[in-house]
């Protein structure tokens, strides 16, 4: 595991949204869960209406953001959205079904997680081990996943890396 | 330590915790996980998520509470971290189909109304029988076999297989199944038929029964493993997946298909088909 400290601007993102619990219908990885499905609308989405998303930056990186609200610790339900980077956002022109995500800019630690580091439970690892031993806080609100030509697919997890941003407290 | 383990020690500590005001974060916590990876693998394990089975859990023992106890409805509600009795009533009725009040007035607590405390056992039943439910109509179906009287469902119904070896002789070499029915009024006792498929004839001067099913949609699934087992078989097929279905059961038992051997296996490698009969709503 690779790790480093960047400081960065707020992302614009568009793409597609859920709330809940992502796990209730499949666990596991299996792609048949909220998850799984949330990514398959988005992909089908972008193969079929790419001209409504003129303003993507680079259309071969994905995002994965995972947003905490007061009733993730109680309920373990969660926000998750899956997108693109955008250079502006003209939300008017905006296709219905695509939503806005403005990820804070600022101080983040970015890991690189690769081969089956990616299926583990390195949120747990990030906590116990590899933040302690960076000095660093991170901040209960969110975190991304940032997926480019490096990931090759669940499938191919072994050849995969995958670097994942964690907010940090001032 | 493996997942099944951990998630069945976050069993453990949620079964501890009932009676507190845990959520799901104290738990990851209490078995080492993050929320996310938590989450993720109790889902895969169980069957359940962890926010689920706590508050099914939870309904369960209250339940159990206002039947076995004078204890008033909102004392119950409060003692298993429910704020208010409505909130109480929403989940519980939707939960069990009763309001608390009626719930209290039922004569007995059926033997599948209330969903039992998950073990390490159920989750490696469930590891080796890899359920993939299905939902399917099938047509009308016709018995004749021997059918007997056992004090539980789990109780062996050997005695009806050794009569139904003893009238058919070589006449059916099989596939053979069993049929069990439960009493409407949820009592413990069951009727169980050893029985082949057959329109009748086969019960013509032999002392048996003929029992036809009309067409039914049923849920399915493969139960794994010695028939000891069979009872973890049922706390999945009634008690995590069905709950996740738009069905409930259209009556009180379950059709079970051996194959070419007459009843429940002991043996660690069997396998055979479980079938619940199944109506919307």
């Amino acid at each position: 595991m690779k790790a480093r400290l960047v400081e960065m601007p707020a992302l614009w993102l568009v793409g597609f949204d859920f709330f809940g619990d992502p796990f209730r219908s499949h666990g596991g990885w299996s792609a048949e869960n909220e998850i799984g499905r949330l990514w398959q609308r988005w992909m089908n989405y972008l193969e079929t209406a790419p001209s409504s998303l003129d303003a993507v930056k680079e259309m071969a990186v994905m995002y994965e953001v995972h947003i905490y609200h007061p009733e993730t610790l109680q309920t373990g339900e969660l926000e998750v959205f899956t997108g693109v980077e955008v250079a502006q956002v003209q939300v008017m022109e905006l296709p219905l079904e695509v939503v806005v995500k403005r990820v804070p800019g600022g101080r983040y630690a970015v890991f690189t997680l690769t081969g089956e580091e990616i299926v583990s439970d390195w949120l747990w690892q990030l906590d116990t081990e590899w933040l302690p031993a960076l000095g660093v806080q991170r901040l209960a609100t969110h975190s991304f996943q940032r997926y480019d030509a490096r990931f090759k697919g669940m499938d191919r997890i072994a050849e995969s890396e995958l670097d994942v941003y964690i907010p940090l407290a001032s | 330590m493996a997942d099944v383990e951990s998630m069945a020690r976050a069993v453990d500590f949620i079964e501890a915790h009932l009676q507190e005001p845990i959520g799901v974060g104290e738990m990851a916590l209490a078995v080492s996980y993050s929320l996310y990876h938590f989450c993720r693998t109790f889902s895969r394990l169980t069957g359940h998520t962890p926010y689920d089975y706590l508050m099914r859990r939870r309904i369960a023992e209250a339940a159990r509470t206002l039947w076995q106890t004078d204890h008033k409805i909102i004392d119950v509600a409060l003692m298993y971290q429910f704020n208010n009795p409505e909130t109480f009533s929403r989940a519980f009725k939707r939960v069990l189909g009763w309001q608390p009040q009626q719930w209290r007035r039922q004569a007995r607590i059926g033997p599948r109304q209330l969903m039992p405390p998950l073990t390490l056992t159920h989750l490696r039943h469930w590891q080796r029988c890899a359920w993939r439910p299905v939902v399917e109509q099938r047509p009308a179906l016709s018995f004749v076999g021997a059918m007997t009287w056992l004090p539980a469902e789990t109780a062996d119904p050997a005695p009806a297989w050794a009569w139904l070896r003893r009238e058919l002789g070589d006449a059916a070499p099989g596939p053979f199944y069993g049929l069990t029915c439960g009493a409407a009024d949820g009592a413990p006792d069951v009727t169980c038929l050893a029985a082949v498929a057959d329109s009748g004839a086969l019960a013509a001067g032999r002392a048996l029964v003929v029992k036809s099913l009309p067409p039914l949609t049923w849920g399915i699934v493969t139960h794994r493993g010695p028939a000891g087992d069979f009872g973890l078989t049922l706390d999945y097929l009634y008690h995590t997946w069905l709950p996740q279905t738009d069905y409930r059961p259209a009556w009180p038992g379950y059709l079970e298909s051996y194959g070419p051997t007459p009843g429940r296996s002991a043996a660690e490698e069997s396998a055979w088909e479980v079938a619940v009969p199944l109506v919307r709503g």
